[in-house]
């Protein structure tokens, strides 16, 4: 069965079909999709808009698909996917300007492998770069462990091309690494996961591939004391690529070096003694990067939280979560210490999911200063407990909803899926 | 937009008690002395005296301040230190200046969490300056930086000469009190990362003050590097050292600054402060490297080789931290040592692809020539980001019409090679008719629809930003009486 998507009457200009076989393959929330549409072109994105917006069909945007289950349900009756499959072209690469432009559908690992034939990266972190697309890593503002040295993606974004609700089609930012003509858009799609409109182009800017890389383990007998070494290499104003404790029944503190040889190498005896002071000792078992990267986001546990707090703070939150490893839940958890990021995977054990989810907001009670919390992956059955997955909204909701309804006034892209089910 | 109808004197009286009763008398200022001192910002072609300036001390002050504005219909108009460079803070409609220099306290610092929290007209430098002894630093650091505040660097996403490794103030702002237009007190983003919905914060970095008045700020502080090596590079022509900058960026060396200075400025720079720079230079490269101690030496090493390869004269290093200092006070004096070189100066702000600078560089160049003007360069060069600086003499009618056309042309110029027609200063007034060299009709009705997300009235900073702004009637708010 395939719908035409176009305009009313005879179609004149680009028109794309939605699909609706494999849709089972596009499930969220243990419900499909009517179809998936596949543009080919930014005009045919904007068609495509165009027509859901006439068969009055929600539009989930998706990329590779890697984090689009995060997010409440889709709240309305019928809709259909929008995928960035065949947006899949480098558009536009100049290693001298260290800016590259790409459709919203390349992949992170096809973008990584143009970059490194003029030796350089974009240095945006994913469990999946195969799969991860440029346009989801922006609708996710999506880092992974390289956030300490690089920040997230909104602080490499450029520039980006849109469709909007109303099947325009816009342009924020532009492709140079300083700029300031107009509102930062790129900072209002980053992180935006797909509510927003269908990003269709982004432009970011590269890194020189540093000359060296280093990956140090070190066991701790407990998390609480791989967290104040972790604290103590953050005091000692090093610059880690990342410092993260790995909990997955043993406890390692894990450091990530780059740049010179010699900075890495002065680098790498002042984690040591930082580490040796709390008494963590070297270890040459203990995940490896690529382990660590995919520690959390590819374990099978059906429960994935997220938290994110001021570091210091994190002994606090650890402390809060023995309480849900105590009541016999398997807990897997990588807590990214410079930036106060952790990552928990759970396989409930004797906790359902009532007293899971009242452990869970204890121990972010635990902290004692600012701490959010975002379920990431649940169990259908477990939803009316969790209720919003991005946690209480707050004081500055209201503008995000009317930011929201100015640009997508009927609700088109993703409802309901975003903070306080927009 | 509806017009401002001008308020009768009694109106106006009635306006200026009620703003004493929220800020006290002595923070109402009328006199005219006082208008004219704020009726413009560092752009100083156009001017518009405001009504009244008030001097709040407490965010609750200017939610007060903005929620008598409202009731009166009155327009207003934040205000920081008025180093603007693109009449940001001009009163283009009259009304109230609300200026944020009484509220400059840092109300919390957390070192080991990296944050600070500063009331908005806190001025730049006073946040590095909190923390320096312990080894952190609030990064972006304007030439301004000893007088601008943090809320106006907010406004504007400023820059300065060390974006290129360490980015702009939107990658060190985690957090923002502001005031909604309508009076109303919210707070934004926080201290932890990733606060869960749209990055509200990072919207109104750069939103030039039209979408309220924020009051504070919470900032993310940098650790100070351990070690610096500051070269200066002498070339006899500006192509060798657009050459340069080109194959330092080539090699995988990131610089945390890459600043040029051609040789008119230069001269200028020389005379002012007898640094014993060349004055027949043709440009200088001003090129700074950080980091830990180990590695530095070799990587200041190949820079070095890259000047010599095209052609350096000399490169100088920095031998102390006097040294560095001394240099970096000529690269942020250097406009204003400018300001000996002819009786007007105006300092362009332009972004191109820093694979264009030689091409560019030699247009502004024919650009100069063709309008019969000077015009001198200094800026930074690590990332495209152009400050023409046109000498010139604005009692002289024909030459502004030139400048003016010729200012015109680099920024048509910016675009045409993909750039953007400002790196750092703003739009404001200044290039509002440049906008539609980057922007659609879509592009901006799009940021004209989340402009009244947060400015329904459209009294808070009228006129600037959009073409639109300035095609409604422009009538200012002013009494009847001839008070101003």
């Amino acid at each position: 069965m395939r719908e035409a998507a176009g305009a009313h009457g005879p179609v004149h200009g680009p028109r794309v079909e939605m699909a609706a076989d494999g849709s089972a393959d596009f499930a969220l929330n243990g419900r499909i999709p009517a179809g998936v549409l596949r543009p080919k072109t930014e005009e045919e994105s904007a068609a495509a808009v165009a027509w859901a917006v006439d068969a009055r069909m929600g539009l989930v945007p998706w990329g590779g698909g890697t984090e689009v289950q995060h997010g409440n349900p889709v709240a309305s009756p019928r809709w259909a996917v929008l995928s960035s499959e065949l947006l899949n072209q480098v558009l536009d690469y100049s290693p001298d300007d260290m800016v590259v432009t790409c459709q919203a559908g390349v992949t992170l690992a096809a973008l990584s492998e143009r970059l490194r034939s003029h030796r350089q990266f974009l240095p945006i972190d994913a469990p999946h770069p195969d799969r991860a697309t440029m346009g989801g890593i922006v609708a996710g503002n999506s880092q992974g462990l390289w956030r300490p040295l690089f920040g997230a993606p909104r602080d490499r974004l450029l520039g980006l091309r849109a469709v909007m609700a109303d099947g325009q089609t816009v342009k924020g930012g532009g492709k140079v690494v300083k700029n300031v003509a107009g509102y930062d858009l790129c900072k209002l799609f980053a992180g935006s996961r797909g509510t927003l409109g269908f990003l269709t182009e982004v432009t970011f800017k590269t890194s020189p591939l540093p000359e060296c890389c280093r990956h140090v383990v070190f066991r701790a007998q407990d998390a609480a004391a791989a967290v104040r070494a972790g604290l103590a290499v953050h005091a000692a104003r090093l610059q880690p690529l990342y410092a993260t404790v790995a909990y997955a029944g043993h406890v390692h503190l894990c450091v990530g070096l780059q740049g010179s040889a010699a900075a890495v190498a002065w680098q790498a005896d002042r984690v040591a003694e930082a580490c040796s002071e709390e008494g963590l000792a070297p270890s040459d078992e203990g995940p490896s990067d690529q382990h660590l990267r995919i520690l959390v986001a590819d374990s099978p546990a059906p429960v994935k939280l997220r938290f994110t707090l001021r570091p210091w703070d994190l002994v606090g939150l650890l402390r809060g979560l023995e309480a849900l490893g105590q009541r016999g839940a398997g807990l897997t958890l990588a807590a990214h210490v410079p930036t106060g990021i952790v990552a928990v995977a759970m396989q409930p054990g004797a906790p359902d999911a009532e007293s899971a989810v009242r452990l869970a907001r204890a121990a972010r009670l635990q902290v004692g200063g600012e701490c959010h919390l975002v379920w990431t992956r649940l169990p259908e059955s477990w939803r009316p407990s969790v209720g919003d997955v991005w946690g209480p909204t707050r004081g500055d909701f209201p503008l995000m909803r009317s930011l929201k309804r100015a640009l997508d006034p009927d609700g088109l892209f993703s409802p309901g899926r975003f903070v306080g089910r927009l | 937009m509806s017009a401002v109808l001008p308020a009768s004197e009694p109106e106006l009286q009635s306006l200026l008690s009620e703003l004493e009763s929220i800020v006290g008398a002595e923070a109402v200022l009328t006199d005219r002395a006082e208008l004219r001192a704020y009726d413009c910002d560092a752009y100083t072609v156009e001017k518009a005296t405001p009504t009244v300036i008030v001097l709040p001390e407490t965010t609750e002050q200017v939610a007060a301040v903005v929620r008598l504005c409202c009731r009166r219909g009155v327009p207003f108009v934040p205000r920081g230190a008025g180093t603007g460079l693109s009449g940001g803070t001009t009163a283009v409609r009259g009304g109230v200046i609300i200026s944020t220099v009484r509220m400059k306290q840092i109300l919390h610092v957390d070192l080991a969490n990296r944050r600070l929290t500063a009331q908005a007209g806190c001025v730049n430098l006073h946040l590095t300056k909190a923390v320096a002894a312990k080894g952190y630093h609030y990064a972006p650091d304007p030439s301004s930086q000893g007088a601008c505040t943090v809320g106006g660097n907010v406004a504007e996403n400023s820059g300065g000469p060390h974006t290129l490794k360490y980015g702009v103030t939107t990658n060190h702002i985690t957090g923002l009190r502001m005031v909604l237009p309508d009076g109303e007190i919210v707070g934004l983003g926080g201290e932890a990362e990733d606060p869960p919905g749209y990055d509200l914060v990072g919207l109104v970095v750069g939103s030039e003050g039209t979408f309220g008045i924020v009051t504070e700020v919470t900032v993310r502080l940098t650790p100070l590097p351990d070690a610096y090596r500051t070269l200066l590079a002498i070339f006899e022509t500006v192509d060798d050292s657009t050459r340069t900058v080109s194959d330092i960026i080539a090699a995988g060396i990131l610089p945390a600054a890459l600043e040029m200075i051609d040789q008119l400025i230069l001269q200028a720079i020389e005379d002012a402060f007898h640094l014993g720079f060349p004055k027949d230079a043709g440009a200088v490269l001003l090129i700074e490297l950080d980091g830990f101690e180990a590695g530095l030496d070799e990587e200041a090493a190949r820079v070095r080789e890259i000047c010599r390869q095209n052609r350096a004269r000399e490169v100088r290093m920095a031998a102390s931290s006097e040294d560095r200092a001394r240099l970096w006070m000529a690269r942020k004096k250097g406009i204003g040592a400018a300001g000996r070189l002819a009786p007007s100066i105006v300092t362009q702000d332009g972004v191109i692809p820093r694979s264009k600078l030689p091409e560019v560089l030699r247009e502004i160049g024919d650009i100069a020539a063709r309008y019969g003007i000077r015009i001198c360069n200094i800026f930074h060069a690590g990332d495209g980001n152009l400050h023409p600086c046109v000498l010139f003499d604005e009692r002289d009618p024909d030459e502004v019409r030139r400048v003016v056309r010729a200012g015109e042309e680099i920024l048509h110029l910016c675009v045409r090679v993909g750039g953007s027609i400002t790196g750092e200063h703003g739009i404001g007034i200044e290039k509002i008719d440049a906008m539609p060299l980057l922007f659609t009709p879509a592009d901006l009705a799009l940021m004209e629809r989340i402009r009244r997300v947060f400015n329904q009235g459209d009294l808070c900073n009228p006129g600037k930003l959009f073409p639109s702004a300035k095609s409604c009637v422009e009538v200012k708010w002013r009494p009847r009486a001839a008070h101003v």
